[in-house]
């Protein structure tokens, strides 16, 4: 992808180039994670980002000032608050996003969606990005610092992740298998719901040197029975949502001989932004969960 | 008098049904209440029957010396019996689970059919010519079958007064006959009161004690077949010459176009 | 008389043989009967699925006969996208700390299935009948209407939304979230209670059936007693609905079943209905339990069950107007 994008631009500063409507001085065309290629005029300076995690990306690559619209949910750094808000995915505020003029969105998907297509209806260059495993964060961070201007920048941060990651993995590669812990994400109580092995908190729990009970549930998160859990026997539970608190797991009818829940290794109130969210602080949550697992 | 009629109207929102009507009804005599489509002979079946709204009527019923409407359901049960024109069945009872269910206003609700029930409903059963019909499922019986089970479950409720909403309108013949002769008997041997809703004037003739015949809701001659059958009478009601003869037999009044 | 008799001596062992394998069945592995554990994690599920099946299929029978048409059903009538809708909003409104927090659920569950209910009764009354085809089209109606305004509710969900969507499909296994299971006695309570005295008016019910100008002839005070039956049936719904989500068709299905052995005598229904209800939901859910590690939802079960079955009926019924 990186290779692409700079064939492109050498390509173009030869003097020979995609001719679009919009070409100028630097005609850029950006092939996207679902193989879209799309063409900018220049350099965007107005982006509207469609995913928490891109926004943390923009801001970390010090871009924030180039930002012009956020989702209700993007919460970091503090600083971005302050931005125009375009709605979520859900209820997207297409109006907001029109009136902000903006040169570029980028948004989270795995296959084109409706969403998608409406950006292209309006006329809105869109870059969607994958974000189910590390490889997409770190290219992701890759192509937003080409697009920012500062792909030395980009290269830095993705330099920091490979090492913090390096040094989790060191950790973890000495622990032999069986003497992982066996853990238990909880997203949902009501119904119980769990991730598993290819979602991404089930890659950071692999990551973080645990082994996911709900791993082979065959999908990214689904509902799953409670027996389940008492059968595979986790020793850590880790609460993702603000639904139950450690008491009330204790208390489930069935699940008291859970080893998990006999030694109280049951962690709720966990910063979810940091685990649950593919940006650039995933080491954060991975040191968070390497803490749970190995030195609580 | 068993029933008596004061003054009775009634109205469906604007249109007036019945225009005060007034008559009484002797126990043990069978009525036949005559009048062309539209001239209130359900509406009136209806009323009798305690089955409209109070807010349309105006006038007095009164049964057995009481206002109908201070009966309960329960007990007004146990003294008018009604037949009406249209019979819908929505599940598969057998003709004779559809008889029995004429005597549920003498049952409490966990209160199983008795011995006395069953012989009520057999009787009643074989009276109206269907015993043959009575393990078969009601709603693969004929229009005319059908009507003969709800006239059976009629009579096994025991009532004093049977209400008939055109009881002979899909039977043939000889029913229609074997039914007429039934209330007929019901009158003479056990003092029951029936008015009975006919289309047919001759059957009216030659079954009834007494006629009364409306026309556009009110009540323009009561009496006897002979006072009530003349062409005078029908001529202005129906809006068609007719012309009286008397029954080869009987020697009743019957009608001819 | 016979046949149904005859239905009992089989269905008893057979109820004893659905508990088992109900208790038995599960993603921890089949058996398990001697694991405390498991156990304590199947048995509410599986008195639930008992409970449903038997308020569900008993409402059917009950509200069949009251309105005289074999096609009623309170998924059909609109009673569960009204419980369901109640249900909902008690959870967008934070009433309930998941299922099994304050009543808060289970009584919005039950006003809005009940009101679903009259709205229905409303629109689709002509004078003094409740004629077939109007009942069918106010209960679609209805749904309808409940069924846009879940959709409302699933729109301005945040977290809330995994908790509505399963309780849409009909789920037992939301049971779990409970934190004690006085809920479950409640419903037990409100569903034994339901069906005696649905079963104790079993006669009047097969007048009702008849329609409401011959039942009132029959002595029956028809208003009275339709509104305690229909009052009966929702409450019975709503419990369900408040503890298990909506679970279509056995209300439907269920009293068809019976019907074709034992006829269509309500004193030999309801009871039959009942028994054979619990017996489907249970053996529906131990299916959906064992069919993959993710809960799949028993109201989808159902649904495709009970769409062949319908189909099947349509098919006898053509057949017999030829």
């Amino acid at each position: 992808m990186k290779q692409t994008l700079c064939f492109m631009v050498a390509l173009l500063c030869l003097g020979c180039g995609p001719a679009g409507k919009r070409a100028s001085r630097l005609g850029l065309t950006v092939t996207d994670d679902l193989g879209r290629s799309v063409a900018l005029g220049s350099f965007p300076s107005r982006i509207i980002s469609f995913a928490p995690s891109l926004t943390e990306m923009i801001c970390a690559l010090g871009g924030q000032d180039r930002l012009v619209g956020v989702t209700s949910w993007c919460n970091w750094p503090p600083q971005v608050k302050q931005k125009a808000v375009v709605g979520d995915m859900m209820n997207p505020n297409f109006e907001r996003m029109v009136s902000l003029k903006p040169h570029l969105a980028v948004m989270i998907g795995s296959r084109p969606g409706p969403l998608l297509k409406k950006f292209e209806a309006l006329d809105i260059p869109v870059l969607c990005f994958k974000d189910e495993t590390v490889a997409d964060i770190r290219r992701a961070i890759e192509v937003l610092g080409l697009l920012l201007e500062c792909p030395v920048r980009a290269d830095s941060l993705n330099r920091e992740m490979d090492q913090q990651l390096a040094v989790i993995k060191t950790a973890v590669d000495s622990v032999p298998r069986e003497k992982r812990p066996k853990v238990f994400a909880e997203l949902g109580s009501s119904p119980l719901f769990a991730a598993g092995d290819s979602s991404f908190i089930g890659q950071m729990i692999a990551l973080a040197g645990g082994i996911n009970v709900t791993g082979n549930i065959g999908s990214s998160y689904a509902a799953v029975n409670p027996e389940l859990v008492v059968k595979n026997d986790p020793d850590i539970i880790i609460v993702l949502h603000p639904q139950a608190s450690k008491k009330q797991i204790q208390q489930r009818v069935g699940w008291r001989n859970i080893s998990a829940v006999k030694n109280g290794r049951i962690y709720p109130g966990l910063d979810q932004d940091v685990i649950l969210r593919p940006g650039p602080r995933f080491t954060e949550g991975l040191k968070i969960l390497y803490g749970i697992f190995y030195a609580p | 008098m068993m029933m008596e009629v004061k003054n009775l109207s009634y109205k469906y929102g604007p249109l007036k049904a019945l225009d005060d009507v007034s008559f009484s009804l002797p126990k043990g005599k069978v009525i036949g209440l005559l009048g062309p489509n539209g001239s209130g002979k359900s509406t009136l079946c209806l009323c009798l029957a305690g089955m409209l709204d109070r807010k349309g009527s105006s006038g007095e019923i009164k049964l057995a010396e009481q206002d109908l409407g201070s009966f309960a359901p329960e007990i007004l049960a146990r003294k008018m019996a009604v037949v009406f024109q249209d019979n819908h069945f929505s599940f598969d009872y057998t003709a004779y689970e559809i008889v029995l269910m004429g005597r549920s206003p003498y049952l409490r609700p966990l209160q199983p059919e008795g011995p006395e029930d069953h012989r009520i409903a057999e009787k009643a059963i074989r009276d109206c010519d269907c015993y043959a019909l009575k393990d078969r499922p009601v709603k693969s019986l004929s229009g005319g079958e059908r009507q003969r089970v709800v006239l059976a479950r009629a009579l096994a409720q025991a009532t004093p007064v049977l209400l008939l909403d055109e009881p002979t309108n899909h039977l043939d013949l000889k029913h229609q006959k074997q039914i007429l002769s039934l209330i007929r008997e019901l009158a003479q041997a056990s003092n029951v009161l029936s008015l009975v809703v006919l289309h047919d004037l001759n059957l009216a003739g030659q079954f009834c004690d007494y006629l009364m015949l409306l026309d556009q809701g009110r009540l323009v001659k009561q009496g006897t077949p002979e006072e009530v059958l003349t062409p005078g009478n029908l001529n202005p009601v129906y809006q068609i010459e007719v012309h009286k003869i008397s029954h080869p037999l009987t020697g009743r009044p019957q009608i001819i176009i | 008389m016979r046949r149904d008799v005859k239905a009992w001596f089989y269905l008893l062992p057979l109820s004893l043989l659905t508990v088992l394998l109900g208790l038995a069945s599960g993603p921890a592995g089949f058996g398990l009967l001697n694991d405390p554990q498991v156990m304590a994690i199947r048995l509410p599920r599986v008195m639930l699925g008992m409970l449903a099946g038997a308020g569900l299929a008993s409402s059917g029978a009950a509200l069949q006969a009251a309105l005289g048409n074999p096609l009623a059903e309170p998924y059909l009538l609109g009673v569960s996208g009204g419980a369901a809708f109640g249900a909902a909003l008690a959870l967008l409104l934070g009433l309930s700390a998941g299922i099994g927090g304050a009543l808060g659920l289970p009584l919005f569950s039950l006003a809005f299935g009940l009101l679903a209910l009259y709205a229905v009764y409303r629109l689709s009354k002509v004078g003094f009948r409740l004629p077939a085809e109007t009942v069918i089209l106010s209960g679609i109606i209805v749904n309808a209407f409940f069924s846009a305004l879940i959709m409302l509710l699933l729109a301005l969900a945040g977290r809330q939304l995994q908790e509505m969507i399963y309780l849409l499909m009909g789920n037992l296994g939301m049971i779990f979230g409970t934190q004690s299971l006085y809920l479950l006695w409640v419903c037990a309570a409100i569903i034994i209670l339901c069906t005696a005295y649905l079963w104790s008016q079993g006669r009047n019910l097969d007048l009702l059936s008849l329609g409401e100008q011959p039942a009132q002839s029959l002595g029956l005070p028809v208003e009275k007693l339709k509104v305690r039956i229909l009052v009966a049936s929702a409450l019975m719904v709503a419990a369900v609905v408040s503890l298990a989500g909506v679970i279509g068709f056995v209300g439907l299905v269920v009293p068809h079943l019976a019907r074709m052995i034992a006829g269509p005598k309500n004193s030999r229904l309801v009871p039959l209905s009942v028994v054979l209800g619990a017996n489907l939901l249970v053996l529906a859910d131990a299916l959906a339990r064992t069919m993959a590690p993710q809960e799949i939802p028993v109201g989808v079960i159902t649904s495709l069950l009970g769409v062949p079955f319908f189909i099947y009926l349509l098919r006898r019924k053509k057949r017999s107007v030829l």
